[in-house]
């Protein structure tokens, strides 16, 4: 039996999903650029693209970015809930061959990855572009075969990362991987610009709480916990940081917050952020110690920072204010707001991150593409980071949206400095 | 349970021998010669009356049942057409109320299957499009406008009655009784 040409939610929604397709194209100048530049000779022409990362309205932009370089892409979302159903009916409608939509189950969940492994001629993929390592474990694990002829993997993000470097020490990595995650433009700007962002959006839509004035705990002082630090404090939040690490807290203490623990900020905060990425960071002991309503949520890792089995276990009434935003009431009197039933508030109660921080990301994974593609041999069987110029290359076709103009060095202080005038600018250790 | 026959023989309206209309000897107030003589009559007329009224009687008592045989088939059909609603509230409850990730739509369909656990939920993807179902496919329905469902393969039917009235409008022997009843 031939497979379906996609399976979507539901197809009538295309027209909404190219409305807002068209929107994100202004916001995304890195992917446009790069269309731009490469669309005439078609640089991934006879790439076959297996794809597997949440198919939002951003990746609707990287996917047309791909095709429009040459390659035929199939899509799979990384995420049973991610997808945003309107952005896969627009691809859906323009042939390319996506099986995702918000609500699967697991099992759905595998069938669409495997769904674009073989591509419609009965070649399959040549190339994977993935994000958290489930495509990548499948093929390894079921379809070894298929990755003789596969030129590489760019992984998107931290727990697939993890991963591939697992699978090259244990030698099961049968291909080269690109790590877009730790390109100074992805992790540096999504973390730190876009939860800037999408922190202060999350709490606010769940809550419309007026944050000037408040006392907000930020747990961690990371890229993330920099970040929203910063935007609490923009709206006149009076922001408290916690630290486990005497650098971060002492960057936290030169910028002026006050760092303590979570034992006593607990007393003191109305607002409270979780970043770290650790587990156990607000437990039973702190909700007791909270003030009446204080709003908890986490923007870290998952949905271990803060303990809401606890709540679920020891509250005496939850109520439900609407959704992804509970009430709990404890034995002290006092209640407990949980934002996003402690999972990610960013995605949870707001739209993760905007386009543009996203075109910082999906730049890095086309070039990443094209890297593979284009120089076979070029990577062996390992994990790789892009080379520092592509590196910086990603922010320099993102200058120009925001009227940028970038001083050139000249031949003089290009050997005065030891620095070529078109870069890399700064060596591989540099910590911007 | 009473019959109609039965019904018809306990109802005290019915009159059974034949009445003549009672007998006045003095019509207008004229004093009649001999009214015996005037009124009377032979076993033939009598007969005649008679067997009038037993065939009133059983014409009015078979029309009464044919009407009542249609009521109670009609009624018949309501119950049934209650039981029907019944079932099908219960199904639309169950359906509505299966475990689901997404957000269903009106007019598209779905699929219930059946977790080992138990626990039955819709999913996006059809048997044929599984190459094998990892659960009990339990069937397929479509979600209707008024958040009913109907059973894949029964979209016809499910607008019955519509198309029965349609038929009826459309058809040119019903309207030929129509032309000669009228």
């Amino acid at each position: 039996m031939s497979k379906a040409h996609f399976k979507v939610a539901d197809i009538k929604l295309a027209d909404w999903g190219r409305k807002e397709i068209i929107l994100a194209e202004n916001e995304m100048p890195g992917l446009m650029s790069l269309r731009r530049r490469y669309k005439d000779n078609k640089i991934l022409k006879g790439a076959r693209i297996a794809g597997c990362l949440h198919m939002t309205v951003q990746t609707a932009v990287l996917i047309e970015t791909l095709t429009e370089l040459g390659a035929e892409v199939q899509w799979s979302s990384c995420n049973i809930f991610s997808t945003q159903d309107h952005a896969a009916a627009a691809i859906a409608q323009t042939g390319v061959p996506v099986y995702a939509w918000k609500g699967e189950t697991d099992e759905e969940y595998l069938w669409c990855i495997e769904q674009t492994i073989v591509f419609r001629d009965g070649q399959p993929f040549n190339l994977i572009l993935d994000d958290g390592g489930d495509l990548t474990n499948l093929v390894h694990q079921k379809y070894p075969q298929y990755l003789e002829k596969c030129r590489g993997i760019s992984e998107e993000t931290t727990t697939g990362v993890h991963n591939l470097y697992k699978m090259f020490k244990e030698g099961s990595l049968k291909v080269p991987a690109i790590n877009v995650n730790d390109s100074v433009t992805k992790s540096k700007f999504d973390n730190l610009y876009g939860c800037r962002e999408s922190l202060i959006d999350g709490i606010k839509r769940a809550t419309d709480v007026m944050l000037a004035g408040k006392v907000c705990v930020v747990a961690g002082y990371g890229d993330v916990g920099k970040g929203c630090a910063q935007s609490l404090r923009a709206f006149g939040g009076r922001v408290i940081i916690t630290e486990i690490d005497p650098i971060n807290a002492l960057q936290a203490a030169m910028e002026g917050y006050e760092v303590t623990t979570m034992d006593e900020a607990s007393k003191e905060g109305q607002i409270f952020v979780t970043t770290t990425g650790c587990k156990d960071i607000i437990l039973s002991r702190h909700f007791l110690n909270m003030r009446n309503d204080s709003i908890v949520c986490n923007i870290g890792h998952f949905d271990c920072e803060i303990d809401v089995a606890w709540l679920e276990k020891n509250a005496k009434q939850k109520t439900n204010i609407k959704p992804q935003v509970d009430r709990y009431l404890l034995s002290t009197g006092s209640h407990i707001i949980i934002l996003a039933e402690g999972r990610l508030v960013n995605l949870g109660c707001a739209t993760g991150h905007p386009s543009f921080v996203m075109s910082n990301s999906f730049t890095n994974q086309v070039l990443a593409q094209i890297e593979l593609w284009t120089r076979p041999g070029a990577y062996p069987i390992g994990v790789h980071m892009l080379p520092k110029q592509l590196d910086e290359e990603v922010a320099r076709l993102h200058l120009e949206h925001l009227g940028v103009r970038l001083t050139t060095l000249t031949p003089d202080q290009s050997s005065y400095l030891g620095v070529p005038v078109e870069g890399p600018f700064k060596p591989d250790h540099y910590r911007y | 349970m009473k019959r109609a026959r039965d019904i018809l023989e306990e109802n005290p309206n019915i009159q059974r021998s034949v009445s003549l209309v009672e007998l006045n000897p003095e019509p207008s107030g004229l004093a009649l010669v001999n009214p015996r003589k005037v009124s009377k009559k032979t076993h033939i007329e009598m007969m005649e009356l008679e067997s009038h009224l037993t065939n009133a009687n059983s014409h009015v008592a078979s029309n009464a049942r044919n009407k009542l045989e249609i009521i109670g088939r009609q009624m018949k059909n309501l119950q049934e057409l209650m039981t029907d609603v019944i079932r099908e509230t219960n199904l639309n409850h169950e359906l509505n109320g299966a475990a689901c990730n997404f957000v269903k739509k009106p007019g598209n369909v779905y699929h219930l299957y059946e977790r080992p656990s138990g626990q039955k939920y819709f999913g996006m993807l059809s048997p044929e499009e599984w190459i094998n179902t990892p659960h009990k496919f339990l069937g397929s329905y479509r979600l209707e406008a008024d958040y009913s469902w109907t059973p894949a393969g029964d979209e016809e039917t499910r607008h019955e009655g519509i198309n029965f009235l349609r038929e009826i409008v459309m058809n040119p022997k019903m309207k030929s009784i129509m032309d000669v009843t009228s």
